[in-house]
């Protein structure tokens, strides 16, 4: 606890939910509306929460990403936060594996747990899709996509949850073949981690016994992304573990409905007789319009929660909709020539700007078109995976750019660690020998500003293709560094400097170019959002109250909730698709029920404009 | 051999700890720590235990409420912090220490590690304090942590003063002479080949027809006494020839006789352990002996070819470095040997708690010499001892003393001396066997008569400079400056009683040995003592004023005592008849040129001329040997203001200290 933490806590304490929300010592589960502070509150509660356990018993801290992961250790580290020996802050993967599988796999061989633990390759894991489809006969992918096998085996998981999904007998089939090959490689997969997990703690006292003598609480963000395997562990623990659960999440934010996070977890959470339920009403990010026009485009089922303005009451917002002919490349043309030289002239710098296109091929293309223009840009989704190694390697750029923003020993310990992992034989010289050559290495390293000297030397130096060749625990791995170097030989990280890719993870006064889905969690002052034509979104194939059209609504609602004041939709009139017979057929587009929506309750005629007629 | 030296701690800070509230202190390579009983030597080590020693337990370095300064106020409920802080100095060197403290590093030039134990509170976000833990970190981030692992390269040893040094001496495994042995790692194979010509050797020991039979009744006694016990063979050997322990039955004898520790005296036999252990810390980057393979496999890698040409071959066959080498060479050999030989380095400071205990001073100054100036690794002594003080470095003490409740450190690491000025006061402080050092107080005077009548004085005024720890020094001269430094540096209080040496001017020259007689005049001593005042930043230059007396109160003040001609011829010019008596009747016993001599004195005493009659003094007697026995005709009456005053004015620092 330091400066920081007491300036924040003074903070939540003047508003009430926050406040609320900080001091409940009961189970609880906070519903956080967008901009409303809740990575705050929670880190608040983590910290204070730390402070009053006993070791062995720790602090338990379970978020959906990676990315989230860090974002909320570096939140606890703001608070002087230093996670000890007992606490775990992590995914809901690595808490299954080091809390429920590794301790316990071996004590319940009924289960079937392959030692050691492998994670399947990108290969394995193909070939048994290839192979169910052949045994179903199933010739077109798209007939039955991977997506849908794994969360339908991701919803299969039984417990104390009544929450059933509609599927069909060919997925349903399809699923119980892909979990009996998987069985039989020596291998787990993602989902096979959590759902033996639940499944252990369902059935098994012992395993509840110790995690409850482990974590007293258990912590978790982004609850409604999180899946039904992590639900059923969440009322097990409680209901059956004596375990406090503080939950956070927001169900009109659940986008990850591939993956099996459905809003209705979080919404059966909240009945429960045992939750005490919070709502974060206020919104300190957005001016009052931009929530109302969120609200729009989410058309949310009663009761329609009543988010307000906080911090920025008084401001009106700005709104423009722009229309293109044809084609998707005038959207990005409009982008760069137009629209962001519009909104820096309106005084905002190019980090208040994000630039929402609809799938990663599009953020490529308007990447190129940034590039051309000169304009600095950053991008929140990359090709390769932001994987433990390549942290690690920023963790290690970081170190070169400034050594006491990082530990010498913790870096070198995770080489020294993946050495060991991986049989490498220099894993078993003199630990100080190992450490002479890393310090050698990374000190001459410092020399090169520029990320792709920077990292070949590093990963020729330190062999790392060598130790990672054929890795059990890390198999995409030497994959994954290639695709890294070539992003910073050929592509977006071309010429970068390893001061920009210890900082990947931040725009550095550069316009964030996203997908829909990579954009949650993230805040601008303005957004642009491309490709708004009804049935590309929302997607043509979705029915109207399907699920998948109502989530398409919080995808929408998502995305504009990202914005502080202003929100640019961008569509064209024509396209100009290919049909079944192999003719081309130039469609007309209509707007998108989102932007229609929009443009009714903020739309008028000084900010709707065609492409030519947008000022600039 | 050329040395390279190991690293040392360059500074220590104490918050709250024991005998400390707050104290800083910056060491050097060797240190000797002085001061008084129960002042916190002990303590002051202690502090540096907590961080660097791998002997402590979990449970040693988590501290108690008994471990916070006696002046704090219910510490442990106020949540007061126990802060130790260490710097570390001379490592860069080596690259394993490099790589090893590379989040430690605070400062590049010259490189610096800094290293932090705090015991402190854990509270909730009221405040309220829900435990205490300990953490020791790297740098300056708390969440760098310094690891039992650590230790392992950089680490305190700590021989205490009251201890068993034979038993620490005797065969077994802790026994430094086995770990400097074990550092070696003979071959297995000569030792069981040697093991095997012990056992046969023994053999017709126990082929005597007595032990034979002592076996037998033994054997015999034993199956009575344990019935149907199945594996109960006696079998007798002379000693233990498991090949392990041969090792730790190597043992040291002394001397031509070769006694055995246990009968040496225990002083020489703490010699013999304190050297073992600097044997066995050594910095072992280089190899003393090389094996044959690794040789061969280290010559590889040797492009320069320095291994050849610094090694001979011995008649073992294994390789052994030869001790006449330039120190350009040992540099070299140094860095490829810290290059190649990939063998953890622990570099181990070394300190030694009262190591004068039952030693002879002349072997206390060897040992001491020895080690400070010519080990190359760092050691702290603690000591009471002025025989060590005396040879120790100008620049390695380390005074602790009570200033108000609470101990404070003080070093002469930075003191500013000329080189000449360092010897000179070295020197000294050899000849005097550092007593400068264990006074409470110190009065520096200029000669040899203040040496004798000072103290005397002292004592008609009811002060005696015994009872309060005073010591008079006499440097022999009037260049005070160095010595101000070094009892400043250490905080010991200090008086200066110096002669106003009186001169005239005439024809724009000054002219001494005169008495006032109301020319235009002067005092050399208010000039010196001025000036040195000034250089030491004691004063500011414009403070002095034109006005003799106001100069006078100013010296004073700052506890500078400055006469008006000489002692003697002050203390003759006070025109006491006591005086004169006393001064004629002294002279009169000391002369040996009959009565003719003393009439000549008593003349130029009578006629006033006193700076003739001190000439007769010195030509005649000597200045040392006249106030030697003027002592004994002393009155409170003939001691001069200044001196009166400059001793009633150290009794009072002294006084204040305690």
């Amino acid at each position: 606890m330091n400066d920081q933490f007491f300036h924040d806590l003074a903070l939540i304490q003047t508003d009430s939910s926050q406040w609320a929300a900080y001091q409940s010592m009961e189970s609880t589960a906070v519903i956080a509306g967008p901009g409303s502070g809740k990575t705050q509150v929670l880190s608040l509660k983590a910290v204070t929460l730390a402070r009053t356990m006993h070791a062995p018993a720790g602090l338990a801290c379970i978020s959906y990403s990676r990315e989230t992961v860090r974002e909320l250790k570096k939140r606890l580290k703001l608070y002087g936060f230093i996670p000890g020996p007992h606490d775990f802050i992590g995914t809901i993967h690595s808490f299954s594996l080091l809390h429920v599988l590794r301790p316990f796999g071996e004590l319940f061989p009924e289960y079937g747990i392959p030692f050691p633990i492998k994670i399947i390759p990108g290969e394995t894991a193909r070939e048994i899709y290839q192979g169910v489809l052949a045994e179903l006969g199933v010739e077109e992918p798209r007939d039955l996509p991977s997506i849908d096998i794994n969360c339908y085996r991701s919803l299969a998981i039984q417990g104390l949850s009544t929450i059933t999904k509609p599927t069909t007998p060919l997925i349903k089939k399809a699923a119980k073949l892909y979990e009996e090959r998987l069985f039989k490689t020596p291998y787990l997969d993602f989902t096979s981690i959590i759902n033996i997990s639940a499944q252990m703690i369902h059935e098994q006292e012992y395993v509840r016994k110790t995690l409850q003598s482990k974590f007293p609480w258990l912590l978790i963000d982004e609850y409604q992304d999180l899946g039904k395997a992590l639900h059923e562990m969440v009322l097990e623990l409680l209901y059956n573990a004596g375990i406090k659960i503080y939950a956070v999440g927001d169900m009109n934010q659940s986008i990850y409905g591939f993956n099996g996070g459905y809003p209705e977890f979080l919404e059966e959470l909240l009945e429960k007789d045992d939750i005490k339920g919070i709502r974060l009403d206020a919104n300190y990010r957005s001016t009052q319009h931009i929530i109302d026009a969120s609200m729009e485009t989410l058309l949310p089922a009663p009761p329609i929660p009543k988010y307000f303005a906080q911090a920025r009451k008084d401001e009106a917002a700005d709104f423009a909709f722009i229309t293109c002919e044809e084609e998707l490349e005038p959207q990005y043309d409009i982008t760069v020539k137009k629209v962001i030289p519009y909104l820096l002239k309106n005084g905002l710098t190019y980090n208040e700007i994000a630039v929402i296109a609809a799938a990663n091929s599009h953020v490529k293309r308007l990447s190129e078109h940034l590039k051309n223009a000169g304009i600095p840009f950053y991008v929140a989704k990359w090709d390769f995976e932001n994987s433990n190694l390549v942290v690690w390697l920023q963790d290690c750029a970081e170190w070169c750019i400034n050594p006491s923003s990082q530990s010498f020993d913790d870096i070198f310990r995770t080489w020294y660690n993946l050495l060991l992992q991986h049989s490498d034989e220099r894993a078993l010289w003199e630990r100080i020998r190992l450490k002479v050559l890393f310090y050698k290495i990374l000190t001459r390293a410092k020399a090169m500003p520029i990320m792709l000297d920077w990292l070949t030397y590093l990963i020729d130096e330190l062999q790392l293709k060598k130790t990672l060749k054929d890795s059990e625990q890390f198999p995409n791995e030497v994959e994954n560094l290639d695709i890294l170097t070539d992003e910073a030989k050929l592509h977006n990280l071309k010429g970068a400097s390893l001061e920009r890719f210890a900082k990947l993870g931040f725009p550095d006064n550069e316009v964030t170019i996203t997908t829909r889905h990579s954009v949650k969690g993230l805040e601008f002052e303005s957004v642009v959002l491309l490709g708004m034509e009804e049935g590309n979104f929302p997607n043509y194939r979705y029915a109207n109250n399907s699920p998948q059209m109502e989530e398409e609504q919080r995808l929408c609602y998502v995305c504009v909730s990202r914005a502080k004041k202003t929100c640019v939709l961008i569509r064209s009139k024509f396209y100009t698709i290919p049909t079944r017979d192999g003719r081309l057929w130039r469609k007309e587009s209509q707007a998108s029920r989102f932007w229609l929506a929009l443009h009714h309750r903020f739309g008028d005629k000084k900010n709707t404009f065609d492409d030519k007629d947008f000022p600039g | 051999m050329p040395v390279i030296k190991n690293p040392y701690i360059s500074k220590v800070t104490i918050e709250n700890f024991r005998n400390f509230l707050f104290t800083e202190v910056e060491l050097d390579h060797k240190q000797v720590i002085i001061g008084e009983n129960n002042v916190g030597k002990t303590n002051f080590l202690r502090a540096i235990q907590l961080i660097l020693d791998q002997s402590f337990s979990d449970n040693d370095r988590t501290l108690m409420e008994s471990d916070f300064h006696d002046s704090l106020d219910e510490p442990m409920i106020n949540g007061e912090e126990i802060k130790i802080e260490l710097e570390i100095k001379g490592y860069e060197h080596n690259s394993k220490l490099v790589a090893q403290f590379a989040d430690a590093v605070v400062a590049t030039m010259p490189p610096t590690l800094r290293l932090t134990y705090l015991y402190r509170p854990t509270k909730d976000e009221k405040g309220n304090i829900l435990r205490y833990d300990y953490v020791i970190f790297k740098g300056t981030k708390e969440d760098f942590q310094f690891r039992n692992e650590d230790r392992g390269y950089i680490n305190i040893y700590v021989i205490k003063a009251l201890r068993d040094v034979e038993r620490e001496l005797k065969a077994n495994r802790q026994s430094p002479l086995y770990k400097l042995v074990k550092k070696y790692e003979i071959a297995q194979e000569k030792l069981e080949d040697i093991s095997e010509a012990l056992k046969l050797a023994a053999e017709d020991i126990l082929e005597l027809d007595e032990i034979v039979h002592i076996r037998k009744t033994l054997q015999e006694r034993f199956n009575s006494l344990s019935g149907l016990q199945k594996d109960n063979q006696i079998t007798l050997r002379t000693f233990d020839i498991d090949t392990e322990r041969l090792l730790y039955n190597l043992q040291v004898y002394m001397g031509l006789k070769e006694r055995p520790v246990a009968e040496l005296s225990l002083g020489l036999a703490n010699i013999l352990f304190v050297s073992l252990m600097l044997i066995l810390i050594k910095d072992n980057t280089v190899l003393p002996i090389i094996k044959p393979e690794k040789f061969k496999e280290l010559s590889h890698l040797d492009t320069r070819g320095i291994l050849k040409e610094l090694y001979e071959e011995s008649k073992n066959g294994n390789y052994v470095l030869r001790s006449d080498h330039s120190s350009q060479k040992a540099k070299v050999l140094y860095e490829f040997m810290d290059e190649y030989n990939y063998s953890p380095q622990s570099f181990t400071i070394l300190a030694v708690e009262e190591p004068e205990a039952h030693l002879h001073p002349v072997l206390q100054r060897l040992l001491y010499r020895e080690i400070l100036h010519k080990s190359t690794t760092s050691v702290i002594f603690t000591s009471h001892s002025t025989f060590i003080a005396s040879v120790a470095p100008l620049n390695t003490i380390v005074h602790i003393r009570p200033i108000d409740e609470a101990s404070e450190v003080f070093s002469t690491v930075e003191i500013a001396l000329t080189k000449r000025e360092r010897k000179d006061i070295e020197r000294y402080i050899d000849a005097k066997r550092g007593e400068i050092y264990f006074g409470k107080g110190i009065i520096l005077t200029e000669g040899i008569t203040e040496e004798y009548i000072v103290p005397a004085a002292a004592e008609l005024l009811g002060s005696s400079l015994d009872d309060y720890g005073i010591v008079v020094c006499n440097i022999n001269s009037t260049n005070f400056e160095p010595y101000v430094q070094l009892l400043d540096a250490l905080s010991i209080p200090w008086a200066i009683f110096t002669d106003g040496d009186y001169y005239e001017l005439e024809d724009g020259e000054r002219v001494y040995h005169v008495m006032a007689s109301g020319a235009e005049s002067g005092y050399r001593g208010y000039d010196n003592i001025s000036n040195l005042l000034i250089n030491l930043d004691f004063l500011e230059e414009d403070e002095i004023t034109e006005d003799d007396a106001d100069i006078d109160e100013l010296l004073r003040e700052n506890g500078c005592f400055v006469g008006t001609y000489t002692l003697e011829v002050d203390m003759m010019d006070s025109g006491d008849e006591d005086v004169i008596a006393a001064f004629k009747t002294t002279y009169g016993e000391l002369i040996t040129g009959g009565d003719k001599m003393k009439e000549n004195f008593e003349t130029v005493i009578d006629a006033g001329d006193y700076w003739a009659a001190l000439k007769k003094i010195e030509g005649n007697v000597s200045k040392g040997r006249f106030a030697q026995r003027l002592v004994s005709h002393l009155g409170t009456g003939m001691i001069p203001n200044y001196i009166s005053e400059g001793i009633q004015y150290i009794v009072d620092k002294v006084k204040g200290d305690e």
